[in-house]
């Protein structure tokens, strides 16, 4: 499954803000940490899943790697080099390996364009095929994603969600990419079919020896197709490690009670469970809380968390996590007394 | 909004759809109206009178099958006994040919710009848009009447300035739209696959924002015959001897005292069908073309 050697891809230190600085036309300044340092790899043939809530940045960082936004600082290598080093002929053979689903294939389909033209496209702009060659290979396309022929003269408009979503995997597949950054590829779709497209995802991988970012919120999921799991909370990753490990024994506080929101089929084992609940909305990231990100929600949280931001530890081989106490809580996973009986509220 | 309430669950009754205007047959005439006009004006050399050719032995003659009136004119001759039918259509055709020049010039100059300040904001952006605000801010007939005087009146420099006079609209229009879809998933998917900007704005964007320019394609070139009607009223039309519709008015107007009805009610009603028909269409194309219809 995991080869060893090199990473295929290397985050080092990433950071994306967003923001305005006045100007002439605009009084007013804002900046909005979307990612704050966050670090990672993914080796060939793995699929890295990229957990969060919503607005911790996890699409953010996806975007980075797919190369359509420009980071703030961090470098992002892929095969070993340095994409925002590259000139621009290199960087886009580059890109042609390097390919992005996204959560919403209602909105990443041109309305206006066939199917067939869609699939044609990338291999029309990198010149890879023209003519009859590329009616085969959008054929042979369109069927390793198992949709018929007879898609190639219809508009996206006439399939359904899921459908759509084979349709993009194909139009990213033409580019017979290596790394493929799923954006939520399934969050938009039916939960009856989003199991089709995870083992389609999956299928494909093994076929075509593909490396995957898997970003999405939905644990159970991620846990099933991911070799590695990376969790982050507010732009930044607070505890990654082997799927199963992570899984089945969370270090960070916030990793834990992600897994407590799992819901469990047996409301028996759900009354007496006495998982970590987290209270309140994650904070603005225009705003980010100081020290550790987690603090305002955490049930561990002392007053070094309010003040010292915790670095990513290795834990073992393969795992990290960036808490003050992780040690202490894994000894005793009880939180302060006080915060309990909020949390039981 | 009663009635509108009312006809709704009367058709909830019948169809599941919500109750829409019946206009079809309006639309149909229009259409119809339309076609007719273009067809009699494009065709108006090969059948019809030389606009230029007078005769003072025929003036005035009224419209067949009047007292004193001839086959050959059928809706009369003007004051030095030109064939009013043929005047109009020739009218016609200059206003049609000016205002169409004038529209698809506009669209592209302001689609253009449209797209590009929507695209690339910034200060791009803010400056195209400044421009737009501040040429917003003087009425469109007082520009184009200025702009004529100043450059004098041709077929070319009045195709010119119209269309100098309504692109702000379509860049407006086309900036909105732009702006909606350009952070889209789409457009990231096409940088994804490697699509160059240029690529991405023409087979992409542009496709996809054509709707409501069409629209307001339509309903500009029916603002642009009443603008080029007006000149010629003004006398800052094409000038003679090439007719021009609001020139016939113009001169034509005395004759509703003498009697001389004719000369206003050709080209008058000539341009009223032409314009409102165009309106209908557009108005039609309109709600054609919105997705919440």
């Amino acid at each position: 499954m995991t080869g060893a050697g090199e990473p295929l891809l290397q985050v080092r230190d990433l950071r994306v803000h967003f923001g305005q600085r006045r100007s002439l036309f605009s009084r007013s300044a804002w900046s909005v940490r979307a990612v704050d340092g966050v670090s990672l790899e993914i080796r060939r043939g793995e699929t890295l899943g990229l957990v969060g809530e919503s607005g911790c940045g996890k699409s953010t960082v996806g975007r980075a790697v797919a190369h359509l936004l420009k980071p703030s600082s961090g470098t992002i290598r892929f095969r070993g080099e340095d994409l925002g080093s590259l000139d621009r002929t290199r960087r886009r053979s580059l890109r042609r390996d390097l390919q992005i689903i996204f959560q919403d294939p209602y909105s990443s389909l041109d309305p206006r364009m066939r199917i067939g033209a869609a699939i044609r496209e990338p291999l029309t702009i990198h010149g890879i095929a023209r003519g009859e060659a590329a009616r085969l290979r959008v054929l042979e396309l369109l069927d390793s994603v198992g949709l018929p022929a007879s898609a190639v003269d219809r508009y996206p408009h006439e399939f359904s969600g899921g459908q759509r979503q084979r349709i993009a995997i194909a139009r990213a597949l033409a580019l017979e990419p290596e790394l493929i950054v799923c954006d939520e590829p399934i969050s938009a779709l039916d939960v009856s079919v989003q199991a089709q497209i995870v083992n389609l995802l999956g299928e494909l991988q093994e076929r075509r020896q593909l490396t995957y970012l898997f970003i999405a919120h939905d644990l159970a999921v991620v846990r099933h197709i991911s070799h590695r799991i990376a969790v982050m909370y507010l732009g930044r990753i607070v505890e990654t490690g082997p799927s199963e490990i992570l899984c089945g024994e969370p270090l960070h506080p916030y990793t834990k009670a992600l897994f407590g929101a799992v819901p469990r089929a047996n409301p028996k084992v759900e009354r007496n469970s006495d998982r970590p609940v987290i209270q309140g909305e994650i904070p603005s990231p225009l705003n980010p809380p100081g020290g550790c990100h987690f603090h305002t929600r955490c049930p561990y949280a002392r007053d070094i968390c309010r003040t010292r931001d915790p670095s990513l530890e290795s834990v073992g081989t393969d795992r990290g996590v960036a808490c003050h106490f992780w040690k202490e809580i894994k000894a005793n996973p009880v939180p302060n007394a006080c915060n309990r009986t909020e949390a039981a509220l | 909004m009663v009635s509108s309430a009312a006809t709704a669950t009367q058709t909830e009754t019948g169809s599941t759809r919500p109750a829409r205007p019946r206009r079809k047959v309006g639309v149909w005439v229009a259409l119809f109206i339309i076609l007719l006009l273009f067809a009699l004006a494009l065709s108006a050399p090969l059948w019809a009178d030389d606009p230029a050719r007078q005769s003072l032995m025929d003036a005035e003659l009224p419209p067949y099958p009047l007292e004193n009136s001839t086959v050959e004119h059928l809706l009369g001759t003007d004051e030095l006994g030109r064939d009013q039918l043929s005047r109009i259509l020739f009218g016609l055709r200059t206003s049609m040919s000016i205002s169409i020049l004038s529209m698809l010039l506009a669209a592209a100059i302001g689609t253009s710009v449209g797209v590009i300040a929507g695209f690339f904001r910034g200060i791009v952006d803010e400056v195209l848009m400044r421009i737009v605000d501040i040429q917003m801010s003087f009425p469109a007939i007082l520009l184009v009447v200025t702009f004529v005087t100043a450059i004098g009146p041709s077929f070319q420099s009045i195709v010119i300035v119209l269309a100098l006079s309504i692109w702000v609209v379509f860049a407006r229009v086309a900036r909105a739209q732009v702006l909606a879809l350009r952070d889209s998933d789409l457009v990231l998917a096409m940088r994804a696959i490697g699509a160059s900007t240029p690529r991405v704005l023409l087979l992409h964007i542009v496709p996809n924002i054509a709707g409501p320019l069409i629209v307001i394609a339509t309903l500009e070139f029916a603002t642009l015959i009443v603008a080029e009607s007006a000149l010629g009223y003004l006398g800052l039309g094409v000038p003679p001897p090439t007719p021009s519709l609001g020139a016939m008015i113009a001169t034509g107007q005395f004759g509703l005292i003498t009697g001389v009805w004719w000369l206003v009610l050709g080209p008058g009603i000539a341009m009223t069908a032409f314009i409102m028909s165009i309106n209908i269409l557009g108005d039609w194309l309109r709600d054609r073309l919105d997705p919440r219809r």
